[in-house]
């Protein structure tokens, strides 16, 4: 997939991604690729500074606690209630920007027919 | 790529604790990653070499994180060292002669972790910066000199010897290590300026000064030399009051016992519940009753096979009470480094309670050990 379009919503992906409960980096990553049949498949490394961002605003809260298989602390990620607003209203803007390019597409399929 | 030389260059330009918990972080996710390669066959050099190429470059992981956590305080820092600028002006011309006042600079760009230095140009952002002309202007108007030399700066005050301080860009240096005294104080050079850190400066005065020099305070720990004051314009980071007060005192209680000395300083700042590093770990809380001036220093040695432990360090609250942190439930205080047990024990621990008030004597050291009356621990945090 493009990378950019990637990118651009990371955000709305990590969110969506924590809505489903608190994960830690290396769950998250899989978690994307299973969900979505391997279309989104980060860079594991990538994926961390977008989630200290997150935390940063205030949309996440992570929390250090053992490794499921014991061993090295890992931090696990939770949305926070600002969080889930957020994704609410990301979902929306998303949804609007779809439908929108989705109506220029059906122009362009009547103009052609 | 080894995993340590991975995890410093992802955590390259971050500080202090910051940098700690995206190590950890960082570390932990490799490892479990590792792990799983492992139990797929690989043995545990292959599977950890395995997890480093999946996360992908770190040198892309940590341009990401110094974008999050260390751009915007640099971006804070220098606008916060241009309005202190102005404020140390102001501050020197309306204050009584004997107090002198230097501004604190931006954190320098070269990341480092004090006592940790590894290559010249680290620096120790957790510490207090000050210009050196600010400093050099302060120390005359206070009616002493300052004279720039080759190695580095000279500084005498009222009544005093003249003071050599070198300077030294390459902290690979024995610069304090509980055993010894200081070779010089740390400087970074930005846009022509000289910074100096605040700690090594009161190091040295306190080593060669021949008036008698007494360090107090917490936020904004002041360095008494005779009848003149240092201190900074404004309070710093409480890492550099535990610094300051491991260049000096405990460095003094560490030398006079000619043991070697460990620290590990737990602060109530550093302890908030917030942290999610220590928040893993189990700490007691222990609330302890010394009717002492607020702002006094204490801190709580144990041992630990030969070598003495600062296990914690704290500033008398306003009701007279400090307030500490330790892994210990309970703790012996005893009222003699004798009676203090060689292993380190986890329940009831012997322990001294000492007053850092000002540099020791080598000759005839006299710890102010304080066994207090009462003290209320056990409460776990």
């Amino acid at each position: 997939m493009d990378a950019n379009l990637l990118k651009g919503n990371l955000d709305l992906i990590l969110l969506s991604i924590l809505e489903g409960g608190e994960m830690y980096g290396l769950e998250i990553t899989k978690e994307a690729q299973d969900r979505t049949g391997g279309y989104f498949s980060f860079s594991i490394g990538s994926l961390y500074p977008a989630l200290h961002r997150l935390e940063q605003a205030g949309f996440i809260k992570g929390e250090f606690r053992p490794a499921p298989r014991g061993g090295s602390p890992v931090k696990f990620y939770n949305l926070t209630e600002t969080g889930g607003k957020e994704l609410k209203a990301r979902k929306g803007e998303f949804d609007q920007f779809y439908n929108a390019v989705k109506s220029l597409w059906g122009k362009n399929l009547r103009g052609a027919s | 790529m080894t995993l340590e030389a991975y995890l410093k260059t992802a955590t390259k330009g971050l500080y202090g604790r910051k940098k700690l918990e995206v190590k950890t972080e960082i570390e932990g996710n490799i490892k479990e990653l590792a792990l799983e390669y492992q139990i797929a066959g690989l043995s545990e050099q292959q599977a950890i070499s395995q997890a480093i190429l999946d996360f992908g470059e770190a040198q892309v992981l940590n341009a990401g994180m110094v974008k999050v956590h260390t751009m915007p305080k640099m971006i804070k820092a220098i606008l916060l060292a241009g309005l202190l600028s102005s404020v140390a002006l102001v501050g020197v011309s309306s204050s009584l002669a004997e107090i002198l006042t230097s501004s604190v600079g931006p954190y320098p760009t070269c990341p480092a972790v004090f006592y940790n230095f590894t290559k010249v140009g680290d620096c120790s952002p957790e510490a207090a910066w000050i210009r050196l002309s600010d400093f050099a202007k302060d120390v005359t108007e206070a009616g002493g000199t300052f004279v720039r030399t080759k190695l580095g700066f000279t500084i005498k005050f009222p009544n005093d010897q003249e003071i050599p301080v070198p300077l030294i860009e390459s902290p690979d240096l024995d610069i304090n290590n509980g055993q010894g005294t200081s070779k010089g104080a740390v400087v970074f050079q930005k846009d022509q300026e000289t910074w100096v850190e605040f700690t090594h400066i009161i190091d040295i005065i306190a080593n060669k000064s021949t008036l008698p020099v007494t360090l107090e305070g917490w936020g904004n720990p002041m360095l008494h030399v005779g009848k003149t004051t240092l201190k900074l314009a404004q309070e710093t980071e409480p890492l550099a009051a535990f610094y300051t007060y491991g260049h000096g005192i405990i460095g003094d209680i560490f030398r006079s016992t000619k043991t070697l000395g460990n620290y590990a300083f737990i602060s109530p700042v550093l302890t908030a519940k917030s942290d999610p590093i220590l928040a893993t770990l189990s700490y007691f809380k222990h609330q302890i009753l010394v009717n002492d001036k607020p702002g006094t220093i204490y801190v709580i040695l144990t041992k630990n096979y030969d070598r003495l432990t600062t296990i914690s360090i704290a500033p008398v609250a306003a009701d007279g009470t400090l307030t500490l942190w330790l892994e210990h439930s309970t703790v012996n205080f005893v009222d003699m480094l004798e009676k203090l047990d060689p292993y380190q024990r986890m329940i009831d621990p012997p322990a001294v309670l000492v007053k850092l008030s000002g540099r020791l004597d080598s000759k005839a050291p006299k710890l102010e050990i304080v066994v207090p009356a009462v003290t209320k621990s056990n409460t776990k945090f």
